[in-house]
């Protein structure tokens, strides 16, 4: 287990993964403060290069965008009153409001003090728990495996928004679109209607790149969304000593929205944006001033942010050492782990665990060096939010089909992409689940393939097993949980009614 | 019953039985089961999604898919939407035909003039556009971008 960390560290701190890491920090700011996008955009268009560049060039890339996009995006929650990402919304309640009143530096100073130190945290809690998780994960067979795949895609159904018959509808289509292509155990073609580019199946990249890249692009086009000009306050250092000092003042505040989001964060499905809620509703119920929150409290800016910090240590962990998502972007690390032939699940845990472990740690230097370039350079970097829409949509469109065509060397694949770019609007317009869709996608061919090779070792009775049924009771656990706090929620709001 | 979401829904119901009779054609069973059921999955909740849709019915006197096309906001969004489509299958088609390196400075430029940019900051832009694809693709990840099918080999 040593070795492993030490291997991980001697992985990590090579010079060409160390300056990638360093491009991923930078890129996830630069998406963070532009507002309304965020790693859900950037992610599918930078899939393509995992076609050629190892993983885990590839995945600390990801590691370092994932790990700074929320502190970027709290840079325009508190001098713009605009939410970088969704989770900084709840920063900005209190975060402007500080702007306003002439602390901007201040709320700065916490905001990135509070991220970088509620993402470090957590990354030794979950280099801690690897040792506790490994014996269970190495007790999973393929039922057992199978039985993770539908409690992954049935926690991401019940999370996503949208109906439930929705989220099931994006979660099936996503296993159909899979299967698409040979049959590897009988080599009967299915879906392709024999057509030669899709006798090996739909690419993961023009799926990812229309679902999410081009559809958000689409989305900002059709809205016409315009330049953002807005005087952005000076932010002295002194003002940002104060806002470090804050942290220090509510460390137990933070260690607890910290613990809070950490837990979120390995929970499968759930994401920062309940966290980051989680953690500011928390702040203010346990405040002394709960009526102040809102009109510029530090606590309410320190609290979501630890949170929403907090998740992405856990969600990797969750994501790597389960194979099931901890949030939608994660769903782009199993691409790029499908993308290298290694396979997303528990084994990855005995086989790459240097990398996983490489990774996790990557999470923690992100955050250091992303919060180091924000605190001195705050103001510089939030004029990048009034980058006008008309320079990045051809941009990101040229980045894009690039990226597609040298990952896949088909112009069919253009096809795809206008396809799936027009499937991801509709769907994003009606409410049905895209990361759903795309994690079952990506979990398809496995799935087939455990629940096949345990019907053909253990015969049609191979879900009687333990381990597996008590994954199926969780499933069915969380979906019933939800349909009770739904029912729960109404019978609360009618007993109130009537008080 | 809005319009949009009942047709969505109609689509997947038709996707999931157009998946049913194909998967039944298969010849094995290992082929067959699970594009079978997830086929039936998506049919039947599709089917529920309409019968949703059906039930909600729009309050008296309003009908809200008679009014959907004559909003002005949706019209508007409508035509973006159906020019912007256009757009990119038209720089997919130049690509096809010259390439990226001729097609990615036609497209961009042509684009920032029609959203009313100057000629200056569309040639610029061009540009910049293309020695950076060309740098980091062709020098530095040392792979050939694609040359068309007019200038291509």
């Amino acid at each position: 287990m040593f070795e492993s960390y030490l291997s991980a560290l001697g992985i990590l701190f090579q010079p060409m993964n160390l300056l990638v890491l360093f491009m991923g920090v930078l890129i996830g700011l630069v998406i963070g403060i532009i507002p309304t996008i965020g790693s859900l955009f950037i992610l599918p268009i930078l899939l393509p290069f995992a076609f050629y560049l190892p993983a885990e060039l590839i995945l600390i890339l990801f590691a370092g965008i994932c790990a700074t996009v929320f502190i970027g995006g709290s840079i325009t929650s508190i001098l713009l009153n605009i939410p970088g990402t969704g989770p900084n919304a709840a920063t900005m309640l209190d975060g402007y409001p500080m702007t306003q009143k002439g602390q901007a530096a201040r709320a700065i100073g916490a905001a990135v003090m509070s991220s970088v130190c509620g993402g470090v945290l957590p990354v030794f809690l979950s280099l801690a728990m690897i040792p506790l998780i490994l014996p269970m994960i190495l007790a999973f067979g393929q039922p057992e495996m199978a039985a993770l795949i539908i409690c992954g895609l049935t926690l991401l159904t019940m999370v996503s928004g949208g109906s439930v018959t929705k989220g099931i509808i994006s979660g099936a289509l996503g296993l159909l679109l899979s299967l698409v292509g040979y049959h590897p155990m009988t080599g009967v073609h299915r879906f392709d209607f024999y057509m030669r580019f899709l006798y090996d199946g739909i690419n993961i990249i023009p799926l990812s790149l229309g679902l999410f890249g081009l559809t958000e692009l689409f989305e900002m086009a059709i809205k016409g969304r315009t330049t953002i000009v807005q005087r952005v306050n000076n932010t002295r250092l002194s003002g940002i000593l104060e806002g470090i000092k804050d942290v220090w003042r509510h460390k137990w505040l933070w260690f607890r929205c910290t613990i809070l989001g950490h837990i979120i964060g390995i929970l499968p499905g759930i994401g920062s944006e309940v966290a980051s809620w989680v953690g500011y509703g928390h702040a203010r119920q346990t405040s002394k001033n709960p009526q102040e929150f809102g009109t510029g409290r530090v606590e309410g800016v320190i609290a979501p942010q630890a949170a929403n910090n907090a998740g992405e240590a856990g969600d990797l962990l969750t994501t790597m050492s389960l194979g099931i998502p901890g949030s939608a972007s994660m769903v782009f690390f199993l691409a790029v782990l499908l993308i290298a032939g290694i396979a997303p699940g528990p084994t990855i845990m005995v086989d790459h665990l240097p990398l996983v472990l490489a990774l996790i740690i990557s999470v923690a230097l992100a955050h250091i060096i992303g919060g180091a370039i924000c605190l001195f350079s705050a103001n510089h970097l939030a004029k990048i939010a009034s980058v006008h829409i008309d320079f990045l949509i051809p941009g990101i469109l040229i980045i894009a089909l690039t990226g597609i065509y040298i990952a896949t060397i088909s112009i069919t694949d253009f096809i795809m992409i206008l396809i799936f770019t027009l499937l991801g609007f509709f769907m994003k317009k009606y409410d049905y689940s895209r990361p759903t869709l795309i994690l079952g996608f990506i979990l398809g061919n496995l799935f087939e393939r455990y629940t096949t090779l345990s019907i053909k070792i253990y015969g049609p009775l191979f879900f009687y097993r333990p381990i597996f049924l008590i994954i199926i009771a969780i499933a069915i656990l969380i979906v019933l949980s939800s349909k009770i706090m739904k029912t729960f929620g109404k019978f609360r709001r009618r007993l109130i009614s009537h008080l | 019953m809005k319009k949009g979401s009942f047709y969505m829904a109609l689509f997947f119901a038709i996707l999931g039985l157009s998946g049913i009779i194909q998967s039944l054609t298969f010849r094995y069973w290992e082929a067959m089961i699970l594009p079978a059921a997830l086929s039936c999955m998506i049919f039947i909740a599709a089917i529920v999604e309409i019968v949703k849709e059906l039930v909600n019915k729009p309050a008296l006197g309003k009908d809200e898919t008679k009014t959907y096309f004559t909003r002005d906001s949706v019209r508007a969004e409508a035509r973006s939407a159906f020019w912007l489509i256009g757009w990119i299958s038209a720089f997919m088609i130049a690509i096809w035909f010259f390439g990226f390196l001729i097609a990615v400075p036609l497209y961009s430029s042509s684009y920032l003039k029609w959203r009313k940019r100057n000629w200056l900051v569309a040639v610029m832009f061009a540009l910049s556009a293309d020695t950076i694809i060309y740098f980091v693709f062709e020098v530095v990840l040392r792979t050939e971008l694609y040359r068309g099918l007019i200038f291509g080999s």
